[in-house]
């Protein structure tokens, strides 16, 4: 069996608006910070997959929100068919 | 319709005694016995007490003086638990929502119990200055039929409060809650006796006002205005003529009620009282709005049992009552943007009622206001009154 990490994004989203204040000026109030990494893997073998639980893929680490796996027939790797699976993990903290 | 923005309004100008407003509604209606008011605000500092005189500032343009009736301090995980923009923290939003009553609200709703009016003015008990005379009669009788002694004379005769009209009446009240009032129209009529015990002040002095077909509006620095109604609005033919118009309504309606009896007691006359001076007789006074084509009387009864009442009394309550009515349904209504008309309000401006709303949508406020004005000139078809009948 022969995995490799295909891509890794990572994204961080914030919800904030704008208040106005007696000095006149607008503040930003930031909402909450959502962190994620969606980690994208190729092997060759089939995989199976879970969302729901903490996992770990590609060295990353988060709870998963979702997964998903295609098979690339069109691809070839150590002459086996190319699964490839997309993990979208959801991170603590507020920087990723 | 486009939504009309203001990017000169900011939370500068826009403020409840120093807390910037996020969202503010306004109603100033002259039916209403006070102003009412409900502001968002953003509090640093912590809320306004209850009970607090606060001023509203729209525009930098003060809209009057109130009372805080109830500081509302709302948290939400979801909607207020932020990061303020330079802080490293997340904390609450100090988000405020007030219950707001125009200034003068706790004076006016004060009741005039035995603790606001002082013991020796409990219960109050006013009577005309001939009234007086015929008390002050009937109970010489009682002490020279030996009913009574000199000191109960004395006693009963000086529970009474005797006035020369129904604006010493309206003074007096006020005066013991501590309420300013301002005089815009004479109060030409009044009951020959009056013991508003335990009435909130400003029902006390909005039941004096109707006797001349007046009545009360708390204006915006809580001073009670006391104003001919009828002469005020029913007149019709008012526009506030704002700057832009956004929205307008014209309103033709039936109106709700088209004739109106006032029943009560009154005095008899002197000669046919009874030794002691006191005789009552049945008094029933009518009046009606001109009808529209088959429009048929729909009528309301007002009963007053509780202290006597003259002719002309019953026949302006009637004319006030018939007015209010016609004019709900007679009334336009104009909508437009608010900046520049802070200053309209009921009463200055012959307008029956005024609502504003300044709302923050994140980026600018938007300032509206809504105006109801009359529209016709109520008319009357008839009026009668009887005294002495059977009903």
């Amino acid at each position: 069996m022969t995995v490799h990490t295909h891509g890794i994004e990572k994204a961080a989203k914030a919800d904030s608006e704008k208040l106005p204040d007696v000095s006149g000026t607008k503040i930003t109030y930031a909402g909450g910070v959502e962190c994620q990494i969606t980690v994208t893997e190729r092997r060759n073998d089939e995989p199976t997959i879970t969302a729901g639980a903490s996992v770990t893929v590609g060295g990353r680490t988060g709870v998963c929100e979702s997964a998903q796996a295609k098979l690339l027939p069109q691809y070839k790797l150590d002459g086996a068919v190319v699964w490839e699976t997309q993990h979208v993990l959801a991170v603590d903290g507020d920087t990723v | 319709m486009s939504q009309v923005f203001f990017e000169n309004l900011t939370g500068a100008n826009c403020h409840l005694s120093g807390q910037a407003i996020v969202a503010l509604r306004v109603s100033e209606d002259v039916d209403a016995d006070y102003d009412t008011a409900s502001v968002v605000c953003i509090a640093p500092g912590g809320p306004h007490a209850k009970g607090a005189v606060v001023t509203t500032t729209e525009g930098g343009t003060s809209t009057g003086q109130w009372e805080v009736e109830d500081p509302i301090i709302s948290q939400s995980g979801e909607k207020t638990w932020r990061r303020k923009d330079g802080s490293v923290n997340y904390a609450h939003i100090p988000l405020v929502s007030y219950k707001l009553r125009r200034a003068g609200y706790m004076r006016a709703r004060s009741t005039l119990s035995k603790q606001v009016v002082g013991a020796d003015n409990y219960p109050p008990k006013f009577c005309t200055m001939s009234r007086f005379a015929a008390i002050t009669a009937g109970l010489q009788q009682l002490v020279t039929d030996r009913l009574i002694d000199v000191f109960e004379f004395q006693k009963q005769r000086s529970a009474w409060i005797p006035v020369h009209g129904a604006e010493y009446i309206a003074t007096r009240i006020a005066g013991w809650v501590g309420l300013s009032c301002s005089f815009r129209a004479r109060l030409t009529h009044c009951a020959d006796e009056y013991i508003p015990v335990d009435k909130p002040a400003i029902s006390a002095i909005r039941e004096v006002a109707s006797w001349s077909g007046a009545s009360v509006l708390l204006d915006r620095s809580g001073t009670l205005q006391i104003f001919n109604w009828q002469e005020t609005f029913g007149r019709g033919g008012s526009n506030p003529a704002l700057p832009a118009i956004t929205e307008y309504e014209r309103h033709d309606a039936l109106s709700s009620i088209n004739h109106v009896t006032v029943v009560g007691v009154t005095y008899a006359p002197p000669s046919t009282r009874d030794v002691y001076g006191n005789k009552l007789w049945p008094l029933e006074a009518t009046e009606q709005l001109a009808l529209a084509s088959s429009e048929r009387i729909v009528s309301e009864r007002i009963e007053i049992r509780t202290y006597p009442i003259t002719p002309n009394l019953a026949q302006s309550l009637a004319r006030e009552r018939l007015a209010r009515a016609y004019l709900q349904g007679n009334a336009s209504r104009w909508i437009g943007p608010a900046e520049g008309c802070q200053g309209m309000r009921p009463l200055e401006n012959r307008v029956l009622s005024v609502t504003r709303s300044l709302g923050w949508n994140g980026r600018a406020y938007r300032y509206e206001i809504a105006v109801k004005a009359a529209r016709g000139a109520v008319s009357f078809a008839g009026s009668g009154s009887s005294v002495g009948g059977w009903w």
